[in-house]
Order: C-alpha cells, then sequence, then structure tokens
C-alpha cells in the first residue's frame, strides 16, 4: 500500500521521509543550498528578528490567557514537525514564486501591525512570514502538508476582537444547557443563570468549574498534530477536526455533572480546589482518549479501498472517486517539481527586502519600547495595594445623595488579574426601594466595554446606546448606556465610563491601542516618556421591576453623570496624593 | 477538480489516470440500475477492505453520546409544565420541611411560632427561581422569587412584581395581595404617606388566605373597627388570637370602646381559659396575659392575686414585676374616692407600685394626677405626707409628692433632698434618677458630672424610654458635646417618634452645628408628625362624640364598669 495513512505505517513513512530528506540534502548541487540558506536568513531569521519585540509582547499576552497557554508547545510541535519529517530542498519556480508574494503579504501585514501598534497583527504576520518561507524551503514537502504544519502555528493566533472568547462562551453555553437538561432527568434539581449553576445549596461558576471550553483551541492544535503526524487525508483530517468542538462540550459536562453528582451523592465540592484540577485532569485525558478513538474510526472508514486489484476488473467510476478523495492529498508527495534557485535573489530585490527589514527593525524596537514604557505590552495593569487603598470609599457619599439613600460598601480584591478590575470599591444605595450600585473598578489598560459581565450573570441585554455627557464635564465625550432584562423579568440599567489617572474622561469612541499610540508620538516628540496611566471605571446600576419611563431614565442618566463627577473629584486628589 | 495534477508524459500508468479524470461526467453518465451497481461495486470492495477493530474503536464513544444525548433531549423535550410542577413540589417539601425543622427547634425552646418560616434554605430559592425559569406564569414561584428579592434588599423590584400579580383592578393572587399590604403597613410605619383605600382593598383580598401574619389580621381589624364594622373588626381579631392569643386583648379593649362589657367579659374568658393549661409557661408570660385579660374587664382583685402568686412562682421576672406594680396602680385609681370638693385616694397602693417596680416609669402619671389635684397648694395635705413619712418612715410617694411641691414652690434644695432620700433606698428608681438629673442641671452651677452619672443610671435600668435619652441629651447639650447631644435626641425620637419637644430640640442642636440639610429634614418629620398628632386627635374627639350617640344601656345582669 503506497502513500499509507494508517498509523501502522506511518513510522515506516516517517523514517523513509527522514532518509529521503537527507539524502535529497546531500544530493542538492551547492547552489541549492546556497538559496536555502539565503532564503532562510531572509525570508525567516531577519523579519523574524525584526519582529521578535513585538512577538515578545504578543506571547506575554497570551500567557496571560488561559485558554492559549499551549501555545509554546503547539509551536515546538510545528517546528520538530517541519525540520524532522519534511523534505528540505527548493521548491518549484511556481511555489517560490507564491512563497515571494506571500512573504511580502507578510512583511506589508507587519508593516501594517507597527503601524496600528498591534502585537495580534504582528503575530498574525510572523504565521505568514514562517508559511512562505516553509513553502519555498521544503519544496519535496507537499504545499498541503506545510499547510497542515504551519496550521499549528496559526491555532495559536486568537481570535481578533475577543472572538476566541465568543467561541469558548458560546460552547461553555451549550455544556451547561446540556447539563441542564442531563441533571432534570437524572432527577438533580439544578439551575443555570447566565454563567452561574446552582446545585442544591451549592453555587459555582460554569466558566471556572468549566475552565475546560478553553482547551477547545488547545484541542485544535492536538487534532492538527495527530493529523499531520499521521499524515491523514483531507477528508479524514477535516472529519476528525469537525469532531473537536463536540468533544469539548462533552469534556465540560462531563465535568459538570461530575461536580453535581460530587455535590448531591458525596457532599464534595469538585468546582474548586486540587479535587477540582483532578478532575479536571481525568476528564480531560478521557475527552482526548474518546477523541482518539473517534480519530481511529474516522480514518478506518475513509481509508482507500485496497482490494480493487484483486477483483481483476475494470475501475469502476465510483470507486475511482472515492480513491481519489481518500488519498488526496498524500498522493501528491514525492512527486513534486523540485527547483534549483528561488527568483528572488536579484540585487534589487535584496536591497529592497534589505530597507524594508530594516524598517521593521526600527519601527519595531519603538513601537515595543514605547508599549513597554506606557504599559500597553499587557492586557492586565497593576497599581498596588496601597494605591489602591487611597481611592474613595464609604465616606465618599453622604448617607444622603441625589435622592439616593447609602446602605452600604464594599471593597472586593480579585486575588489574581481580572478583566472586571482588580480591585472594586462598591457602594450600595437605596432608590425608594429598589437597589442602585455604584462601583468605582480599576485598574484597567483603557476603555474596555463591560456587558458581557452582565450577560455572563444571565441578563440579556436588550439596547445599548452611547449618551453625550453634559457639557460642563469639560470636552466633549460619550458614556455607554445599556438596558437589560433577567429572566424573572427584572430590568437593569447600567451606565459606564472611564477617567484616567488625571481625571480626564475616556471617550468610547477612542480605543485604548489608538490612544496609546497617539501619546507615544505625543511623547516622543516632546521627548517625555512617563507611564501610562491605569484607567478607572465607575459604573452605575439601576435596578427596576419595570421598565422605566423616559423620565426616569433622564433622571438616571443625570444621577450617574453626578455619581460620576463624585467619583472622579474624589479619586483624582486621591491620586495626585498618591504621586 | 481538487486534486488535479499534470501527467507526467512519460509515466503511461499516470496518463491513463489523468484521461480518467478528465472525464469523471462522462464516467458518470449512465443508467441509474448501472449507477447503483457501481456504488454497490464500491460499498463491497469497501466493506471487504475494512479494518473492523478500528472503525468498532467508536462504539464506548458512540455509546457515551448517544445515551448523554438521549437524556439531554429528553430534559429538554420534556413537558415544561410537568417540569415546573416537579420543581414546585419539591419546592413545598422543602418548605415543610423548613417548617418541621423550625417547629421542633420552638419546641426545644419553648418559643411559640405561628407563622412560616421567613429564612428558607436557598436551596428552595433555587427551586422557586427554576419553576419560573420554566414557566414564567407560575404565580407562586413569581410570589416567591419577588419575596426573595425583598429579603435580598430589593424591596421596589419585589414591589413592582408583587403589583403585577395583584393589581388594584381585579382580584389578584392573594398571597401577593397579603404581601402588599404588609408593605403599605411598614411604609406607614416609616411615616410615607400611603393610600389608605388601596391598604384596605389589598388587605380585603389578602386576608383572605391562610397564611396571613397575624399583625395584619390585628390592623384589618382596626381599620374595620375605624369604620364601626365591629362584628366583622372582632372576627379578624379572633383569627389573630388564634395564632397569638394576647391579641385577644385587643379584642377586649375594643369592646370595652364599644360598651360591651358582655362581650369583652366572655372574651377575656376565653383568652383565660386559652392560657389555663400553659400558665407556668413562657417565664410568666401567661400570667401576664391573663392579668391584663382580669384588669381589662375590671376585676382587679383577681388580677392582683393571679399576679401575686405568679410573682411567688417566677421572681426574678421582671414582666410580672411590672405588671404587679401596674396593677397596683390601677387599683390606686380604682379606690380614689372624689367627695364633694375633695378626693379620696390611698397611697399605699401606689408606694406599693413603686416599691415592687421602682423603674416603672408609668408611675408618673399617678404623681402628676396627684400633683394637678393640687397638693403642693394645701398645707394641710403636705402636713399630712410629712406626718406619713414621720410614721411609717418608708414612703416613698409621700416623699416623691414632697420633691415635687417643693420644685413648684421653688425649693430645688429641698426637692433634691427628697429625691436623694428616695434614691438611697431604691436606687434603681428610674423616675427619681431622671427628675434628681434634670435639677441637677438647673444649679448653679450645674453639677453635669452628677446629672450624667444618673441618667445613665436610669438609661442602664431602662434603655427604651425615650424621656431617658431626652433627658441625656439636654445634659449632653450643657456639656457643649452636642454630636453625643444629637444621636441621644435621635435615640428618644427612635423610642417614640411622636415627641414633638424632643425634635425641636434636635433641630436647634442640628442647626448649631451648622446641619442645615439634616435640620430642615427634621422640620419636615416635625411637621408631619404635628399633622399626624392634630388628625389622630381629632379622630379621637369625633370617635368619642360618636360613642356619645351611640352608646347603649349595659344589660342589667353584669355591672358597668362606671358603676
Amino acid at each position: 500500500m503506497s502513500n499509507s495513512v494508517f498509523s501502522e505505517d506511518s513510522e515506516e513513512s516517517d523514517s523513509i521521509a527522514l532518509a529521503e530528506r537527507r539524502s535529497a540534502h546531500f544530493l542538492m548541487d551547492a547552489s541549492a543550498v546556497s538559496t536555502l540558506r539565503m532564503w532562510l536568513l531572509s525570508g525567516l531569521l531577519l523579519p523574524l528578528l525584526c519582529l521578535a519585540p513585538l512577538l515578545y509582547v504578543q506571547s506575554r499576552r497570551l500567557i496571560d490567557q488561559h485558554a492559549f497557554w499551549y501555545f509554546p508547545v503547539s509551536i515546538a510541535v510545528g517546528g520538530w514537525l517541519l525540520f524532522a519529517t519534511s523534505s528540505y530542498r527548493p521548491a518549484s519556480v511556481n511555489r517560490g514564486r507564491m512563497a515571494v508574494v506571500l512573504l511580502w503579504i507578510g512583511l506589508a501585514a507587519a508593516a501594517f501591525g507597527i503601524y496600528w501598534y498591534s502585537p495580534w497583527v504582528i503575530q498574525v504576520a510572523s504565521v505568514i512570514v514562517l508559511l512562505a518561507w516553509s513553502l519555498a524551503a521544503f519544496g519535496g514537502t507537499s504545499w498541503t502538508r506545510v499547510f497542515t504544519i504551519c496550521s499549528l502555528f496559526m491555532v495559536t493566533v486568537p481570535f481578533p476582537s475577543g472572538r476566541d472568547s465568543q467561541v469558548s462562551n458560546w460552547l461553555q453555553s451549550i455544556a451547561s444547557w446540556s447539563c441542564n437538561g442531563l441533571l432534570d432527568v437524572i432527577g438533580i434539581p439544578n439551575i443555570v443563570e447566565g454563567d452561574n449553576m446552582q446545585i442544591a445549596e451549592s453555587k459555582f461558576r460554569v466558566s471556572v468549574a468549566c475552565a475546560g471550553v478553553d482547551s477547545v483551541f488547545a484541542f485544535f492544535a492536538i487534532g492538527i498534530a495527530v493529523i499531520a503526524i499521521r499524515r491523514c487525508s483531507f477528508l479524514s483530517g477535516l472529519l476528525t477536526l469537525l469532531t473537536i468542538p463536540f468533544f469539548s462540550v462533552f469534556e465540560n459536562i462531563l465535568r459538570l455533572l461530575t461536580i453535581a453528582i460530587g455535590l448531591v451523592y458525596f457532599k464534595t465540592d469538585l468546582s474548586n480546589g486540587w479535587m477540582h484540577i483532578e478532575v479536571a485532569v481525568v476528564v480531560f485525558i478521557i475527552s482526548l482518549l474518546s477523541f482518539w478513538l473517534t480519530h481511529k474510526t474516522i480514518v478506518a472508514v475513509f481509508e482507500p479501498i485496497d482490494q480493487v486489484i484483486d477483483r481483476g476488473t475494470e475501475k469502476s467510476g465510483a470507486i475511482d472517486f472515492y480513491q481519489m478523495i481518500t488519498r488526496w492529498p498524500v498522493d501528491v508527495e514525492g512527486q513534486l517539481a523540485i527547483g534549483t534557485e528561488l527568483p528572488i535573489w536579484r540585487p534589487s530585490l535584496v536591497s529592497l527586502s534589505g530597507l524594508v527589514v530594516i524598517c521593521l527593525l526600527f519601527g519595531s524596537i519603538t513601537v515595543y519600547s514605547a508599549m513597554t514604557i506606557s504599559n500597553s505590552d499587557v492586557l492586565f495593569v497593576d497599581i498596588g495595594e496601597e494605591k489602591a487603598a487611597l481611592l474613595p470609599s464609604d465616606a465618599a457619599f453622604p448617607e444622603q445623595f441625589g435622592g439616593l439613600k447609602k446602605v452600604g460598601f464594599r471593597t472586593i480584591t480579585q486575588p489574581g488579574m481580572s478583566t472586571q478590575g482588580k480591585y472594586s470599591h462598591l457602594w450600595r444605595f437605596d432608590d425608594q426601594g429598589n437597589q442602585v450600585f455604584v462601583s468605582l473598578d480599576f485598574p484597567f489598560p483603557g476603555w474596555q466595554p463591560i456587558w458581557s459581565f452582565y450577560q455572563f450573570n444571565g441578563w440579556k441585554i436588550l439596547e445599548i446606546k452611547p449618551v453625550e455627557a453634559p457639557a460642563n464635564s469639560g470636552s466633549a465625550w460619550t458614556v455607554e448606556e445599556f438596558k437589560m432584562q433577567n429572566q424573572y423579568g427584572l430590568y437593569g440599567y447600567v451606565w459606564f465610563a472611564f477617567f484616567d489617572e488625571n481625571g480626564t474622561p475616556i471617550d468610547r469612541r477612542n480605543d485604548t491601542e489608538q490612544l496609546s499610540r497617539k501619546n507615544i508620538f505625543e511623547r516622543l516628540k516632546n521627548k517625555e516618556m512617563p507611564a501610562t496611566q491605569a484607567t478607572y471605571q465607575v459604573q452605575v446600576f439601576f435596578e427596576s421591576g419595570k421598565e422605566l419611563s423616559e423620565v426616569e431614565g433622564e433622571r438616571n442618566r443625570k444621577l450617574f453623570f453626578a455619581i460620576f463627577e463624585q467619583v472622579r473629584d474624589q479619586s483624582q486628589s486621591a491620586l495626585r496624593k498618591a504621586k | 477538480m481538487f486534486g488535479q495534477k499534470n501527467p507526467d508524459p512519460l509515466n503511461p500508468e499516470e496518463e491513463l489516470d489523468a484521461k480518467i479524470k478528465t472525464s469523471w461526467i462522462q464516467r458518470f453518465r449512465m443508467s441509474p440500475v448501472d449507477l447503483a451497481g457501481e456504488f454497490l461495486d464500491l460499498f463491497s470492495c469497501w466493506r471487504q477492505s475494512r479494518r473492523w477493530t478500528s472503525v468498532l474503536m467508536i462504539l464506548p464513544v458512540a455509546l457515551v453520546a448517544i445515551i448523554m444525548g438521549s437524556l439531554v433531549a429528553v430534559g429538554k423535550l420534556s413537558d415544561p409544565n410537568a417540569k415546573a410542577a416537579w420543581y414546585a413540589e419539591r419546592a413545598m417539601k422543602e418548605i415543610e420541611l423548613a417548617k418541621a425543622a423550625e417547629l421542633e427547634k420552638a419546641t426545644a425552646s419553648k418559643e411559640s411560632t405561628g407563622t412560616a418560616s421567613k429564612q428558607l434554605p436557598e436551596f428552595v430559592d433555587m427551586l422557586f427561581r427554576r419553576v419560573l425559569q420554566i414557566n414564567q406564569n407560575n404565580k407562586f414561584a413569581r410570589f416567591y422569587v419577588a419575596a426573595q428579592m425583598d429579603r435580598y434588599g430589593s424591596r421596589g423590584s419585589a414591589r413592582q412584581i408583587m403589583e403585577s400579580l395583584a393589581t388594584t383592578k381585579t382580584t389578584g393572587y392573594t398571597k401577593a395581595h397579603t404581601w402588599l399590604a404588609m408593605d403599605l403597613v411598614e411604609r406607614a410605619q416609616k411615616g410615607e404617606a400611603i393610600n389608605l383605600e388601596t391598604l384596605k382593598y389589598h388587605l380585603k383580598r389578602g386576608t383572605s388566605g391562610d397564611e396571613v401574619p397575624p399583625s395584619l389580621l390585628l390592623i384589618y381589624s382596626q381599620l374595620l373597627q375605624q369604620e364601626n364594622k365591629t362584628a366583622e373588626s372582632q372576627e379578624f381579631l379572633k383569627r389573630a388570637a388564634e395564632f397569638e392569643p394576647k391579641l385577644l386583648l385587643n379584642a377586649i379593649a375594643v369592646y370595652n370602646q364599644n360598651s360591651l362589657s358582655v362581650q369583652a367579659r366572655a372574651t377575656a374568658d376565653m383568652l383565660v381559659e386559652k392560657i389555663k393549661n400553659k400558665i407556668d409557661e413562657n417565664d410568666g408570660e401567661n400570667i401576664v396575659l391573663t392579668s391584663q385579660a382580669l384588669m381589662l374587664t375590671n376585676r382587679i382583685d383577681e388580677a392582683m392575686e393571679v399576679l401575686q402568686k405568679g410573682s411567688k412562682r417566677f421572681p426574678n421576672s421582671s414582666k410580672l414585676a411590672r405588671e404587679l406594680s401596674n396593677a397596683y396602680r390601677i387599683k390606686f385609681r380604682a379606690t380614689a374616692v372624689r367627695l364633694s370638693d375633695k378626693v379620696n385616694v390611698n397611697l399605699d397602693f401606689l408606694n406599693a407600685a413603686i416599691v415592687i417596680d421602682p423603674t416603672n416609669i408609668n408611675v408618673q402619671e399617678e404623681l402628676m394626677l396627684l400633683s394637678k389635684l393640687g397638693i403642693w397648694q394645701n398645707e394641710a395635705i403636705i402636713d399630712t405626707l410629712r406626718a406619713r413619712i414621720a410614721t411609717t418612715g418608708t414612703s416613698y410617694v409621700a416623699r416623691l409628692l414632697l420633691a415635687e411641691t417643693a420644685y413648684g414652690r421653688g425649693k430645688l434644695e429641698d426637692a433634691i433632698n427628697e429625691y436623694e432620700v428616695v434614691l438611697a433606698e431604691l436606687p434603681r428608681m428610674t423616675l427619681a434618677l431622671n427628675n434628681l438629673a434634670m435639677m441637677y442641671t438647673q444649679l448653679t452651677p450645674p453639677k453635669l458630672d452628677e446629672a450624667m452619672s444618673l441618667i445613665d443610671r436610669a438609661i442602664e435600668a431602662e434603655p427604651k424610654v425615650a424621656e431617658f435619652h431626652d433627658s441625656r441629651g439636654d445634659i449632653l447639650v450643657l456639656q457643649k458635646r452636642k454630636e453625643d447631644a444629637i444621636e441621644s435626641y435621635l435615640l428618644a425620637l427612635a423610642s417614640s417618634p411622636e415627641r414633638v419637644e424632643t425634635r425641636e430640640k434636635l433641630i436647634a442642636v442640628y442647626e448649631d452645628t451648622d446641619q442645615k440639610e439634616k435640620a430642615d429634614f427634621e422640620r419636615g418629620r416635625l411637621e408631619i408628625v404635628k399633622k399626624a398628632l392634630e388628625e389622630q386627635r381629632s379622630r379621637a374627639e369625633q370617635a368619642a362624640k360618636q360613642r356619645e350617640q351611640n352608646v347603649q344601656p349595659p344589660p342589667p345582669a353584669v355591672p358597668s364598669p362606671k358603676e
């Protein structure tokens, strides 16, 4: 059986590929070797070296996100697969041209990333550069395989605009929804409210208990690695990857079910602590095993037919078609045109790419320095507990404020860094029987939306609209106002706004990175590089049993601006004192 | 077509393949029977070439997935009403269990409970929320969730949900009517203006349920009484008394107000009978109830006998001591005999009232009554009092009256001496402590520290008496401790919000300390209080007039209390 896709033959085929690769390397003429060296230097090492500062920033951001902790392993496995199982020799002229075009696209993306101040774009650009280099440098390996291996690098790139979190949340909601029905059937009373699940008298956050949904991307990396190592056909590989969301959900249903059974029947809380980690590991192993068994079945079902020749009949169209789709792209291996010289080494092109690379290097280092100085190289900022303690507390509001009666105050400090701010100063007011919460949350690295927090707590966002701040609060700026409703018919109205350490309100229309870039250029121009301040968020939540009228809404809006001014003024003086 | 590549002309096999691949459409252009045959061939080859061990590896995973999927599907597709009913049933069961547990706890601690537990487990809360999640129209679940919201501090939102369950247009959910009535009562107690008609509406519908708080039944009965619907009023009172027998005392009072002494006596007997077997329970509480029922029906001697026996059984019961002291006060009043221009009183009863409970501030009323009779203007009476002290030596009433007389005549030192003598023998006599403290403040120079020490002793003995906190506030003002004085005045007003003088003093201190916002707030409250008192007074006058018009002759068999 040639070009086997089966596990029994994969070791054999790997060793053959390795032997071929080595012999090809020795058989390559001097010009091909020189071409490859030059290509390695200019097509990979130099661009990556130039982008290294910002790639470092991006790697720190990835470390801050639990869902992407697998990225070093994924990159290492990808690298190993490229160098250990692929044929390192110049590609055909057409493929080389394609690689050069891709390289330029990658470099353009890098330039755009530097301009746009985005380490994420730099990561995307680096993956494109790597793909371009691989396509031309591993000429003895099919482009599909190169592409598959490079997918291991691509899978480390988070989705833009937090879409990866949305995917995780969506899968998580499917898991909790399914578990809800499952527990009903087995007679365990339960309730799911947003991100909260309650069983008997124990309540836990699904996102914490089921952090496994984050593993969906790691699962994809594992899937791609399996496909690449086992040299699966496109069809088998695609079907294998399509099962991953199912296993991710399956894993989390299993975790929630285990936690529920532990609580109800064994009075053991498995939703946190070491027991939780042990459960997570066991469930992950079970899911991986299930995934592996499923993958084996998919491959066995869609392996090519090896008994056609024995029939001694003419091949039928259906069998040919089946053979073709189950073999592609493995058949392509070993039938590739091999080039000896890539078409990029003309002096003019070399000079141009050198210039681009130097520009990128300069830009990259500049932006990295600016980002590091301005703290924007990280997703989270911290101001320290001492400074946090200086910010407005209980005394910030009198017993009566704008018709609200103060009924309580407390501070909350998250144990680690949090996207909702590490520190929260929370005042509770009574508004003629309705609760009003005023919260000063900090620190944040700029402006960011907060409605996902409410969605996580079971609220449905009905309307989000920007509101112009009153003219007396300095330059024109807008805040966000949103209306929500929960499943019990209760309405919630939230206003929130950010201000920086100078007390300047942050306009929602300017996102963090645009602000930072603008600031950095200004600072460079003025030769002053103070650290970018953290931002502080004031949010006011009004609860109501009925939908508010326009008049009531206007009253609450005014109240929000009064509260914002009060908190901002007091914070400003506290921060000045801290300086 | 994907997978196509340029054929190698040197490889005939590949060339053949290429030819075949370029004519896919032609190759499949055949009759359906032939096409089916091709696919059968494919299936046959496919089946023969499979490694079935590998294919069947998915079985355990598929089995688990099918079981889980089926369970999820059953859970999600099952009848929502049945599911909601199952959750509601669980919730009700949990409520019953919680009630039983509370009852057991209460029985163990010998405390009576008439209403359901207010602190049900969080689990019940969860069950009702789930019922509501499944079926938004489940009234009981909506009611329960709203009640829980109230418990967690969202009274306004809870109210809005309750109002949707029990509108003022149609009869809604009974429990929601009860809740809204309670809410209106609480708001009224906080001084908020409420619509009385709305309260009556919710009370009428809310009290038709089974689990109505006795306090609400009592309020409704009082409102009905105001409308002269005595029979209905009494019915609700008796319902309330099922849970709290002491509420029958209110029923007796209402009968008395309406001169229905037969009914009053019958109700009192009912109460006595009800608690007869439990007379030794509750640290003498039931003895107090019995005595009150007897006293309200003019059987003072019987009441005193019951109380005296009770005092022997529970010598440390302060409630019994207070009740006995009050009984002596009533006896004192009952023995007062008016003879033309004179009034004969037996001071021994009042003296006994003081000795039994020196902390009873109500004795002040009798002393004021005696003062009003003009004791200090009559030298003969003063001499009689002095003689009485000389002979008996322990007449505290005589000393207190002499002190008041001396004070009335401007002889502060003499008054102080009398109070000091009383306090030497009865150091916990709160009335003397308070009066002496106030006299110390009037000395030149004032003895403020001593006054403070005295008033603190009075407050220690009777912490809830507004009068003492008011006096303490006055002393603190003199000591220039205005913030502390504010605190004392607020404590006095917390006990008796209707104290106009205290509120006026509080306003003055707020103004002195530049707290104008608070002063204005209190001024607003003062107006409300004054208005309410005025209304109360006019209502009382109106009611008195009406009673006079509607007065019925008492039945001849039972003597009227006036006789």
